[in-house]
């Protein structure tokens, strides 16, 4: 197990769009908060989840937490072209209908 | 492999044993996936079972950190279900919730999502303590695999 690599995500930053590549859970999930919080909170953040192979409830709270912070400060999280597994787990958990999806 | 494990399941069994690390998920997930690709699931339904994983797996490392994991993967053919189940040594904490509190608090609360996930994909759900372990198992249908690999 140990000599298996961890889950593998690439974040693409591209001045206020991040482009994710990869798995988002509770290894990688971290780090995509910090690439977010790297960035000011007085204009929109986009995430393009096109190349999001798996994400699970670890990335959901990233991407919650900082809808709910640029929300707060006037701002939007942007997610666009979330990949089938994404749309998928917004539909089942009910936050397609919250996130500012493009 | 025909064999009944430890949590009581009975078919053709996937077994591993993992540290409880972030850095053990993912490895696990792509384990499952590649045993439920050569017995010949299909993509959704391997989407299904890799998410329970997932879940699972975080939850047992968040609750025993530094420990080791048990995972045993079960695909029960004549059901059709795959049954996932995970372990972790048991350390005083209570075990799975309420089923009426899985979930968020609220419908934007960030925390409390996992639970949900795997209450969404999962035909059943329960725990079994062992003398030194807990168990929680899911059962997750399984999809034709017709056009669906």
């Amino acid at each position: 197990m140990a000599a298996e690599s961890p889950t593998r995500l690439e974040i693409e930053a591209v001045g206020r769009r991040l482009r994710l590549s990869g798995d988002v859970d509770i290894h990688t999930a971290p780090r995509l908060a910090d690439r977010i919080a790297q960035l000011a909170t007085d204009d929109d953040v986009v995430v393009d989840l096109e190349g999001v192979e798996f994400i699970d409830s670890s990335g959901l709270r990233v991407l919650i937490e900082a809808h709910q912070q640029l929300l707060a400060a006037g701002s939007r999280l942007v997610m666009c072209s979330p990949s089938q597994v994404a749309s998928s787990l917004f539909e089942m958990t009910g936050l397609q209908a919250q996130f500012h999806i493009e | 492999m025909k064999l009944s494990d430890g949590a009581g399941a009975v078919g053709v069994e996937f077994a591993l044993d993992l540290e409880a690390a972030s850095s053990s998920v993912g490895p696990a997930r792509r384990s499952v996936d590649a045993w439920l690709r050569a017995r010949g699931h299909g993509s959704r339904s391997r989407r299904s079972v890799t998410l329970v994983v997932s879940e699972l797996v975080t939850n047992a490392l968040q609750a025993s950190p530094g420990s080791t994991l048990g995972l045993r993967v079960t695909d029960d053919v004549e059901r059709g279900v795959v049954q996932i189940a995970v372990s972790n040594p048991i350390s005083g904490q209570a075990g799975l919730p309420d089923r009426s509190d899985w979930g968020p608090e609220s419908p934007d609360a960030p925390r409390g999502r996992g639970l949900e996930i795997v209450a969404s994909l999962a035909s059943r759900v329960k725990e079994r303590r062992g003398a030194d372990r807990l168990w929680v198992l899911a059962e997750v249908p399984m999809f034709s695999t017709g056009g669906d690999s």
